[in-house]
């Protein structure tokens, strides 16, 4: 089972519809309990993607968002993004792909089943949040210069 | 003062959570109230004023006043018998154990849980919250008519 499969049917238990429509303008739309996910999207991963910031919106957003340029909107936007990093990735999968032995970013999107672009913008969301390192569950994740993982020794 | 027949309120709290079966961060997950405080309730170190009294009650489904320490009945019988709807005399409707645990389960649900049950029952409240409506933009898309597109696409689904 792909993760775009498990996702769809973590949705659907939630009462949300997922469908893949001829979109033209979105990877995603979300309207009331309804996501439409572009059927063009050519990987299975970046569908995933996609489809965890939908349900992120259905799980923390209210109303009319797609107006970019409202402050309110932007703060609802971010939080259904970082809610989609989270879900998809999160400090679990970082140390994850490390236990894999994954050493570049490609390897480690391709073992969290996510697309290049989206492991990149989660680390950078990350990097803000938690600022050059994080120590996190026996292990410590460097985000500057690039990312780093090491395990911490035990006492 | 001493009276006879009252317990410490420490011990009929480790009591009535052993019966519920239920693991203290499970119980600080319903109450909110944080697993170090009710550790301390445990210890005896400190005690829970009334409103947390009341939650932690209502969670383990026992009576606040026997959590206490009180000599009374332990169950609250409040909570499965006289728990009725508030309607006139000759229409007053007894709840069953089962409908009762439903209610005070949905209760301490979360938000999101309590939107499911909703959505379930056909009971959602659609006029209080507006239609959610929000979109992952594709990039690279330079139409002139790009309104018209965005448009269309949210007419399809």
């Amino acid at each position: 089972m792909t993760e775009f499969e498990k996702l769809t049917y973590e949705a659907e238990r939630e009462g949300l519809t997922v469908v893949e429509v001829p979109f033209s303008c979105y990877d995603g739309l979300i309207k009331g309990r309804k996501i439409g996910i572009r059927r063009s999207i050519e990987t299975s991963a970046q569908k995933a993607d996609v489809l965890a910031e939908e349900i992120g919106h259905s799980r923390l957003n209210v109303g009319n968002i797609l107006d970019q340029s409202e402050l309110n909107n932007r703060k609802q936007e971010y939080s259904a993004r970082m809610w989609a990093y989270d879900k998809r990735i999160g400090l679990d999968g970082i140390i994850k792909a490390y236990k894999c032995g994954c050493c570049s970013l490609r390897e480690c999107a391709e073992c969290l089943d996510t697309s290049e672009e989206f492991l990149e913008e989660a680390l950078e969301m990350y990097r803000r949040k938690y600022g050059c390192s994080v120590e996190y569950e026996g292990y410590e994740i460097h985000f500057e210069p690039r990312l780093v993982v090491y395990e911490l020794k035990k006492n | 003062m001493i009276v006879s027949g009252v317990a410490d309120f420490k011990d009929r709290y480790v009591e009535a959570l052993a019966d519920s079966g239920m693991s203290a961060a499970e119980l600080s997950r319903i109450t909110k109230i944080s697993e170090a405080t009710l550790s301390q309730y445990k210890s005896g170190y400190s005690k829970p004023k009334r409103d947390k009294l009341a939650l932690i009650a209502n969670a383990l489904h026992v009576s606040p006043v026997w959590l206490m320490g009180m000599p009374v009945e332990k169950r609250n019988n409040s909570n499965y018998e006289g728990m009725a709807i508030k309607l006139p005399d000759n229409l007053r409707i007894q709840l069953s154990e089962q409908e009762t645990k439903i209610i005070l389960a949905y209760r301490n649900a979360d938000e999101i849980d309590q939107r499911s049950v909703l959505r379930i029952l056909g009971l959602e409240d659609k006029k209080s919250e507006p239609q959610l409506l929000a979109a992952h933009e594709r990039k690279g898309v330079n139409e002139s008519n790009i309104e018209e597109l965005r448009q269309k696409d949210i007419d399809m689904i």
